[in-house]
């Protein structure tokens, strides 16, 4: 079965191309170079980009495979969450095709293309995924932090989630009380390599709370008050050299806290859930997944009695149409086509 | 085209050269502490075009320059504390500090909104080529578009055509480089510290309060919201926010959710910029077959006020809906537009004397 998806939940514009689970191509036109990583909005600028670049990323995804939309036997389409300005896009393309050839429609929940992410194939079929329902998805990124029980395809329950802010937005806000610019993922993530986490320790999130739920913004605050109290007092008392050492280490300090909150909760819903269902598949998705001081702990930690997966493929990690047109490929399968006349974006869509 | 291979000419001759180049409006290959960049005059709208046409396809991706230090660095963007703070502490080094721009380099090497981003390399024959030089030279892989990364000359031509291999008119080969990733880019301009202001409204002032824990600053959110649940029957409600990070923004949020009725988690709003639940029926309101809303919006990663207005900010603005709107200093304008059809709750949430304490002030503006 192909299928042509088209994503446009947030700032990139995106179109793959796949066949069941396999992506054929995945184009991904960024809107905004330095909001790449972990995915930014900018609503103004991202709908016209959007609409500027769907048909383009479109005609090249369909160049690269040398196919035409009437080949396609489904058209599908990212419908939420994310921004409603930029979701409408990407819902309005779809239907257009959809009515132009007369192909039924798959609307996909953009968190749903996340856990997909962990089991999408390249066009040579690789890597081979095994793995086996029930499992439990972490999905974590800019927007998100929740842990998903999937029960089968299309079967899934929330069993935690943030209370206030998602891990990657924790990120990107404590790299703003250290000074260091947005996005903060990948800055913190290469200051923490250097830093020392003991010198300024700080409280896990929620540890002793019992339930999977996540808050990063006691987190956060600690962080504030550790810079108000120890660090920033001493900023033109100590050389550069040690005011940068003292920054690093309290990045190291905060990564290692958010990482184990993580894994804290994911072993605590582990716990729960494996009374009623043999959990041994792990899939981890969304931006803060490319983090890899968390990939290794989150293999350290669990790889002894579970699967641990990650994206596929980098492009996989980031908002991109290759993971909708294989979690797409799945819904096709269950006859879970919608009808355009009703289809609109949500942009609070959850599970 | 010439290649100059740095191991055999001197220094000071390898300047003079690239200098003469890029006085001409040439464009010049050169080594960087990451990957092989590509310079031109930044100033130079000529030799920028040149520029462009040799990336090719760029869609709109602005370009950095390479400076030789901070000072240099003021004469083209806005620097604030937070790119002051890494320009002390991070830099010469692979990193691109995105700012403000100052509008003195050519069009297409700034962004489209207005940002440029700053790169001083760890790389001293290309800071020294700079110095001599006198103006920014713009830093951007040397490779097309969507290319392999460029660690040796050869990897740049195997990957661009005769036509854009003409264009290039001077190429300073180090050899190999050791593979580093491109420099990690972040953006400061975000974190730029807004000038405190309310614009023209007269706001009554309403009281003071000190909370002491989180959930004390939840339950003033609760109780505003009971003071002013009575005007939802003809209006719209505004919590306009202004505090900074952990001030407890969300907190009151959570407050006012509850005082709502409202039983879903609140949780941030930062990366979607609005999130919205539906209120379940307020007490003392006429509006709840209207189905009101409660809108929570983050304008923190907004550049401008006009995009709020692109989430119909203005047409939400009607009876029985209830915002709050965090950092609402940046979009103060457009609160006074709408100021006829709500009322406007001011918070201010300030850290207090003792690390967990904050204080609260509230003014209001009912029409």
């Amino acid at each position: 079965m192909k299928i042509l998806a088209i994503e446009t939940s947030c700032d990139e514009t995106s179109v793959a191309i796949v066949e069941n689970d396999r992506v054929l191509t995945n184009k991904i036109a960024s809107q905004i170079e330095i909001h790449q990583k972990w995915g930014g909005v900018v609503p103004g600028i991202a709908k016209r980009l959007h609409q500027e670049n769907i048909g383009p990323v479109l005609e090249s995804a369909l160049k690269q495979v040398k196919m035409s939309v009437v080949e396609m036997d489904a058209i599908a389409v990212t419908y939420g969450p994310g921004l409603s300005i930029a979701l409408e896009i990407g819902v309005a393309k779809a239907k257009e095709l959809a009515q132009a050839y007369q192909k039924p429609v798959v609307a996909v929940n953009h968190m749903e293309g996340h856990i997909y992410s962990n089991i999408a194939k390249n066009s040579q079929g690789n890597p081979p995924v095994e793995y086996a329902f029930p499992l439990l998805a972490v999905l974590i990124s800019g927007g998100h932090t929740e842990l998903v029980l999937m029960t089968d395809h299309g079967k899934y329950q929330i069993v935690g989630r943030t209370l206030d802010d998602a891990i990657g937005e924790a990120f990107d806000k404590v790299a703003r009380m250290l000074e260091l610019g947005y996005p903060g993922g990948p800055m913190i993530e290469d200051l923490a390599k250097v830093g020392v986490a003991k010198r300024f320790p700080l409280p896990i999130p929620m540890v002793k709370t019992a339930s999977a739920d996540f808050s990063y913004s006691g987190l956060k605050t600690a962080v504030l008050y550790l810079m108000k109290r120890d660090i920033l007092p001493l900023k033109e008392k100590v050389s550069p050299g040690e005011y940068k050492q003292m920054i690093c280490d309290v990045a190291a300090s905060f990564q290692v806290a958010a990482v184990e909150s993580l894994i804290i909760k994911m072993e605590y819903a582990l716990k729960k859930l494996q009374l009623e269902h043999n959990i041994n598949d792990i899939f981890v998705g969304g931006g803060v997944s490319s983090n890899q001081y968390l990939r290794n702990k989150f293999r350290g930690r669990f790889s002894q009695r579970y699967r641990v997966h990650f994206p596929t493929d980098k492009k996989l990690i980031g908002d991109n149409a290759g993971m909708i047109g294989v979690a797409a490929y799945y819904k096709a399968l269950r006859n879970e086509f919608v009808d355009i006349d009703f289809l609109d974006r949500d942009p609070v869509l959850s599970f | 085209m010439k290649v100059v291979s740095l191991a055999e000419l001197p220094e000071n001759q390898v300047i003079s050269e690239v200098v003469s180049v890029l006085k001409s409006g040439g464009i010049v290959v050169y080594p960087t502490e990451t990957v092989y960049g590509i310079g031109v005059d930044a100033t130079n709208l000529e030799a920028v075009n040149k520029l462009l046409a040799y990336k090719a396809r760029r869609e709109g991706k602005p370009m950095s320059i390479a400076v030789v230090d901070e000072a240099m660095a003021s004469r083209y963007v806005e620097v604030n504390s937070t790119a002051k703070n890494l320009y002390t502490n991070f830099l010469p080094g692979p990193l691109t500090v995105v700012s403000k721009s100052l509008g003195q380099v050519a069009a297409g090497v700034a962004s489209e909104s207005g940002t440029l981003g700053i790169r001083i390399p760890d790389y001293p024959l290309i800071r020294k080529i700079v110095a001599a030089f006198g103006k920014p030279i713009t830093a951007t892989s040397a490779n097309a578009s969507y290319k392999k990364r460029p660690y040796t000359i050869d990897d740049i031509f195997e990957s661009i055509s005769e036509k854009q291999k003409s264009l290039i008119d001077l190429v300073l080969d180090a050899g190999e480089l050791p593979k580093r990733e491109p420099s990690t880019v972040v953006d400061t301009a975000l974190n730029q510290e807004v000038v405190l202001r309310q614009g023209s409204l007269k706001l009554t002032p309403v009281g003071e309060f000190a909370t002491q824990t989180p959930g004390e600053t939840q339950q003033i959110g609760y109780d505003l919201l009971k003071k002013y649940v009575h005007y939802l029957g003809y209006k719209s409600v505004i919590f306009a926010l202004q505090g900074d990070l952990g001030a407890g923004k969300t907190e009151m949020t959570k407050g006012i959710g509850r005082a709502l009725g409202i039983t879903e988690t609140i949780q941030s709003p930062t990366f979607i910029i609005e999130r919205e639940y539906l209120i379940p029926g307020v007490e003392g309101s006429y509006v709840a077959e209207r189905k009101p809303k409660l809108f929570h919006i983050d304008t923190w990663r907004l550049f401008e006020q006009v995009e709020l207005e692109d989430l119909h900010f203005v047409q939400q603005v009607a009876e029985g809906n209830v915002f709050v709107v965090e950092w609402a200093d940046k979009v103060s304008e457009l609160l006074e537009r709408v100021s006829e059809d709500a009322v406007i709750i001011w918070v201010k949430l300030d850290y207090g004397q003792q690390l967990t304490e904050r204080k609260i002030t509230v003014s209001d503006y009912i029409l």
